[in-house]
């Protein structure tokens, strides 16, 4: 399987080449273009997740498409729905925690997982669960707008919406920016206050950002 | 006070470094990712009955924030939308600005709404910001953001002006003279005259608006 | 009559300078900014081709009206368009005309005619809007474009879902159909409509899907 990551930084998408046998997994709703002999499944996301629960899943939908190929060299193309970056990852045995609408493709042997954010996460915007990725194999994700690399030694905070991933060495918390007006007028809404040792990755806009910007608008 | 553009593309981020003793006031819900060394306090700027006039009126939020710090830190800075963002000096001068274009600014920098109501014509008005006072003032559009000298007269549709020097004259008009077509897809625009700089952006909020209309939930009523 | 595209990437927009005398036409409401010179006329319905074309282009995603500028002296105008993206451009030589996708028509040149082409009922149940731009004729034809465009050549079979589909030649046959192998599938899994090329000509792909981009951004803003 042949993979190009094209348009960066402003229109990330993936263009792919699947041999017979190749399997790629993708977000609902992300392919763009493909050769005829490319087939597609539904298949369903991290195991089985109660449907209450599931509809409170802000970002993501827990369906994905099961792209194979029947012949060689068939072409696949998938589109994040948000401009921005795309970027890989080849994991190799280590764990990843992510926001949920940054998940766009992976290969078998990757296993995603969710995480539950704790009850505050359901006012952050962001649904209840992170994902929690780990194995072996390729990962591709998305951001909205640019990803900012930080390595964390000591505290950070980071808006909700800004947050892509981060390594679980991190000690997380999901809090409000100080007291309770101050959470709730600041338009912060929620942030994540982040301590220890390890990186985050972090995304230079936000949907909720863009949606109180053209609120104004409407 | 320094201060950094960063990320190459159309999403750039803000980052400003405070050292103790600056202080940097922007629009609440700016704040994309700071040290805890950065302290954050939300205010109503200016009292509350200015701020709200400001908010209703004006576009931007209630309600500002303001960052100082006792040790030094940095705080990244994003607009809603994508595109460029831009900092004025600003010393002495008075710049106009549309109502989303404002994201953050020194403690020497005032910042007033204004609505410009259009007499007879629709009831869609015009709000601007007007910035005066000296430091910084960091200001954003969506899209790219084009410097257009005029000399004489000029045309920007009012959904793409962000920015303009205050020497500038304007008269807001439907593009098109005929009267038939008044009401249907006409354009309001600005009719900029004299000398001095307007700044353009390359994407409408008001067409983006237009567009996402139909993606909209319904209201459903009683 | 020139063209020049300016802009980042992300935010294209286009510059059509006019000698005096010379015309363009736009979709209404795509004016960035322009000379005093050039005149603005936005036409009425009959000119439109009356409600029927009016209403088939607005199923298309296009605005209902036109705007045609005049050169009165030398200038310029600017058009956008209304997503982040490049600007699609083909200059038509005659020889073949371009079909304009999902709302993609920006403008043209004077010599150029469109017709808005129906899709039929298919596109109806998916809540696609499929109206294709039908533009004919000798000039430059300007496309919106939602991310990045590339330009496919066709010889064989190509599949795009409508959703990334910005223009294509008059000369490829199509057809529209869903995804996967069978309806429930590619419905579960998220897919729209698929256009299914194939003969030789080319195809103007974008990389971002408006439907999912909208479908995104717009449950998150007020009721209307």
């Amino acid at each position: 399987m042949q993979t190009e990551i094209a348009g960066n930084p402003d229109f990330g998408h993936l263009k792919m080449r699947l041999d017979a046998g190749d399997f790629v997994y993708v977000e609902s709703g992300a392919m763009s273009t493909m050769d005829d002999d490319i087939e597609v499944k539904v298949k369903m996301l991290g195991g089985f997740v109660p449907a209450l629960v599931r509809k409170a899943l802000a970002g993501e939908s827990l369906l994905v498409g099961q792209y194979s190929s029947n012949s060689p060299n068939q072409r696949l193309s998938v589109s994040p729905a948000i401009p921005g970056q795309v970027l890989h990852k080849k994991l190799q045995g280590e764990t990843y925690l992510m926001q949920s609408g940054s998940f766009m493709a992976c290969t078998d042997g990757v296993t995603l997982g969710t995480t539950f954010g704790g009850l505050r996460a359901i006012f952050s915007g962001e649904g209840l669960f992170f994902l929690k990725i780990s194995g072996h194999g390729d990962l591709w994700y998305n951001a909205y707008g640019s990803i900012v690399e930080k390595e964390i030694d000591g505290e950070f905070i980071v808006d909700t919406g800004h947050v892509v991933a981060w390594e679980p060495s991190l000690n997380w918390q999901i809090t409000g920016m100080g007291n309770l007006m101050s959470t709730f007028f600041s338009g912060e809404g929620l942030v994540l206050r982040f301590s220890g040792r390890g990186k985050v990755w972090l995304q230079t806009r936000s949907l909720g950002g863009l949606v109180n910007w053209l609120r104004g608008y409407c | 006070m320094q201060y950094e553009i960063q990320c190459e593309g159309s999403f750039p981020v803000l980052e400003i470094t405070l050292a103790p003793g600056d202080q940097l006031v922007s629009e609440a819900g700016a704040m994309a990712w700071m040290d805890t060394a950065v302290d954050c306090k939300t205010a109503a700027r200016g009292g509350v009955g200015a701020s709200l006039k400001r908010g209703l009126l004006g576009g931007e939020s209630f309600f500002q924030n303001t960052y100082t710090t006792q040790s030094g830190g940095k705080v990244a800075l994003v607009p809603g939308q994508p595109g460029d963002i831009r900092v004025t000096d600003m010393d002495g001068q008075r710049l106009m600005l549309e109502r989303g274009a404002y994201l953050a600014s020194g403690p020497n920098v005032q910042i007033d709404s204004n609505f410009k109501g259009l007499k007879g014509l629709f009831s869609e008005g015009l709000f601007v910001l007007t910035a005066t006072g000296s430091g910084p003032m960091f200001w954003n559009g969506y899209g790219d953001i084009v410097e257009v000298q005029v000399e004489g007269d000029y045309i920007v549709d009012n959904g793409y002006a962000v920015a303009w020097d205050a020497s500038l004259d304007y008269k807001v008009q439907r593009s098109s003279k005929k009267i038939r077509s008044f009401l249907f897809g006409d354009q309001l625009v600005m009719r900029f005259e004299g000398h001095g700089r307007v700044w353009t952006q390359s994407r409408s909020p008001r067409s983006l608006s237009a567009w996402v209309y139909p993606f909209r939930r319904v209201e459903s009523k009683g | 009559m020139e063209t020049e595209i300016i802009g980042s990437a992300a935010f294209q927009s286009i510059v059509v300078k006019l000698k005096a005398g010379e015309r363009f036409i736009s979709e209404a409401g795509k004016m960035v900014r322009m000379s005093t010179s050039i005149e603005n006329e936005v036409e009425s319905v009959k000119k439109s081709g009356g409600i029927m074309g009016g209403l088939k282009r607005m199923l298309g995603g296009e605005s209902f009206f036109f705007s045609h500028y005049t050169a009165l002296g030398d200038g310029e105008v600017v058009l956008a368009p209304t997503l982040p993206g490049n600007v699609g451009f083909q200059n038509l030589d005659g020889n073949s005309g371009w079909y304009c996708a999902g709302g993609s028509y920006l403008g043209s040149g004077p010599e150029i005619k469109t017709e808005p082409k129906w899709q039929g009922m298919k596109g109806l149940f998916s809540g696609e809007s499929l109206v294709f731009i039908h533009a004919t004729g000798i000039g430059p034809l300007v496309m919106d474009a939602f991310g990045t465009v590339s330009e496919e050549e066709v010889d064989g079979t190509f599949t795009v879902d409508t959703g990334h589909l910005v223009a294509f030649e008059d000369t490829l046959e199509y057809s529209i159909s869903k995804a996967g192998g069978s309806w429930i599938s590619s419905f579960l899994a998220g897919e729209g409509l698929v256009i299914r090329f194939s003969g030789k000509g080319k195809v103007l792909v974008q990389s971002h899907n408006m439907k999912e981009f909208g479908s995104l951004l717009g449950p998150k803003l007020p009721p209307r």
